[in-house]
């Protein structure tokens, strides 16, 4: 043995003692030190930015369900006949909902003009006089019409219903800023006026005049 | 060859076994909980008895389990989470077969509900939901935000387009108390002439709500009204206005639809409140506890239940936690 091997050996378990914390501490520390940019991208993740997502629905789903919206005379008249078949057919019911939602599009010409609202009588619907079958209220919009007729967003995809809630806020923030102003400002009686948009129909309300939220209106 | 261990390293050892046993004892809880005797037992864990509202929901729930052959009990969490937490151990540790649950705290309950799926025992949540959609098998929940939309609208139209307002808050770690306010607030801030001039929690209390708004009136002795996140609290708050000499001319607005709150609306003392169905709600989680245990699997995540507006005009309809039968 050499002189110094005493000194070695005596040192040896304090060293496999030390490698082996510092594995241990490597593989579960007691702290571990994150750096700042990284937690605020995570929490960015995990916080819900309702304007993005409804901008995401507005330019994308919800215009390519357009095409497929129930026609509002068509609407009215399967109402008129059976409002349990109706709601079966063309609405979509939020749980346990004591009314139906709709996403509705038609064409027809404006009948009246008010500050809070526009009266449309339908083209196609059965009534051949100058009624209006169609009310769309300039503002506020209040209500989940367009989030709920379109029938695209389900409040189970949602951990927090505020996030759904505050999504249908959202949707109705762009109705009055970028679809409304337009309408308020070309609407006159006598003119012509196509529209998509959403519609709630309560199961207890007799023949409804259907009240619009549009997310679309054209003067064709 | 190592003749004395380091002390640190003794101590990281000691901490990893401990660790090791801890993991080990809650495996063990929840295979316990799993092997239980297979009685059909259900737990209805209610966030509070303090308050008329949830009495309505807890029982219904019980009796509607009573009624589809189950043995029921209810546990009071006193709106405390660690009270809920330990009637959650318990009710694994008894072996029960499916919890009916109204949560204290949308994020802080989502570990009970954890903890019980773990030991398969199946989790329905009732009003309240928690901020998961992986731990409950379903929620039935009120739609409260659309019923807070309907209440501030009615509120614009009772109060006028200007006049000052308090708010009384529920329990801030509750998503009701959130999704009625930002209802609420989703239409009356729209009017700048209306000014809230406090905003306080009462934790859906009777008692807190009236020294609140006695503390209030103190210092806003002329608002025209008050937007209660709850009847219990908009029924504290009506008695400190009559107090205060004030209930003529403040009107008051509460949410659930409790009876007392609905009688003194037929009254004209009391100018809206948002009706809730606790019977419904209870009786939809009871029946589908039951479903599940018969096999059903295909629930749905969260179920919405309407919530409506009663006032003064249509307040013949509503009573009894709901709306009358014709």
């Amino acid at each position: 043995m050499r002189p110094g091997g005493i000194s070695v050996s005596r040192w040896t378990p304090w060293v496999a003692g030390a490698a082996v914390l510092a594995v241990l501490v490597w593989v579960m520390p007691l702290v571990r030190i994150v750096p700042l940019e990284a937690t605020r991208e995570q929490s960015a993740v995990a916080v819900f930015d309702p304007a993005a997502r409804a901008a995401e629905f507005w330019t994308g789903p919800l215009q390519a369900a357009a095409a497929d919206a129930v026609d509002a005379a068509e609407l009215l008249g399967a109402l008129a006949d059976d409002p349990a078949a109706a709601a079966a057919r063309y609405g979509h019911r939020l749980g346990l909902a004591t009314m139906s939602s709709y996403l509705v599009a038609g064409e027809g010409t404006i009948v009246s003009v008010d500050a809070r609202s526009v009266a449309i009588s339908l083209d196609d619907d059965q009534d051949p006089g100058n009624d209006a079958e169609v009310v769309i209220e300039l503002g506020p919009v209040f209500g989940n019409a367009i989030r709920d007729g379109s029938g695209l967003l389900d409040v189970s995809d949602f951990p927090n219903a505020q996030d759904f809630n505050a999504l249908s806020a959202e949707i109705n923030r762009r109705v009055e800023e970028e679809v409304l102003p337009a309408l308020a400002a070309g609407a006159e009686a006598g003119r012509a006026v196509r529209f998509a948009g959403g519609v709630e129909v309560a199961d207890a309300s007799e023949l409804p005049v259907l009240r619009v939220v549009p997310f679309r209106v054209e003067f064709p | 060859m190592m003749r004395a261990r380091p002390a640190c390293l003794t101590a990281c050892l000691a901490i990893l076994a401990a660790a090791a046993l801890t993991a080990c004892s809650r495996e063990d809880t929840g295979e316990r909980a799993a092997e239980g005797d297979g009685a059909e037992r259900v737990a209805v864990v209610v966030s509070t008895l303090n308050n008329p509202w949830f009495v309505v929901l807890a029982e219904t729930a019980r009796d509607r389990a009573e009624a589809l052959g189950f043995d029921a009990v209810i546990f009071d969490s006193q709106n405390d989470p660690a009270k809920e937490s330990a009637h959650y151990d318990n009710i694994i540790a008894s072996g029960y077969d499916a919890i009916l649950f109204n949560p204290t705290d949308a994020d802080g309950s989502i570990a009970n509900v954890r903890k019980a799926a773990a030991a398969d025992i199946p989790v329905f949540c009732m009003d309240r939901e928690i901020n998961a959609t992986d731990a409950a098998v379903s929620q039935v929940i009120s739609d409260n935000y659309s019923g807070a939309v309907a209440l501030g609208r009615y509120f614009v139209e009772q109060v006028g387009e200007t006049g000052k307002y308090v708010e009384l808050l529920g329990l801030v770690g509750d998503n009701n108390t959130w999704n009625r306010s930002k209802g609420f607030h989703s239409v009356v801030d729209r009017y700048p002439g209306l000014e809230m001039v406090a905003q306080q929690s009462a934790d859906f209390d009777r008692a807190k709500a009236l020294e609140v708004l006695e503390s209030i009136l103190q210092a806003n002795p002329d608002i025209d009204a008050v937007f209660a996140g709850n009847d219990a609290m908009a029924m504290g708050a009506y008695q400190a206005l009559v107090a205060a000499g004030k209930a003529e001319r403040v009107k008051v607005f509460g949410f659930d639809g409790a009876d007392d709150v609905v009688r003194l609306i037929a009254e004209g003392r009391i100018a809206a409140t948002a009706m809730q169905f606790p019977k419904v709600m209870a009786e939809t989680a009871a029946e589908s506890a039951s479903a599940y245990l018969d096999g059903k699997r295909d629930f749905q995540q969260k179920v919405p239940v309407p919530v409506e507006l009663v006032t003064g005009e249509n307040v013949a309809s509503f009573g009894d936690y709901g709306r009358r039968q014709d």
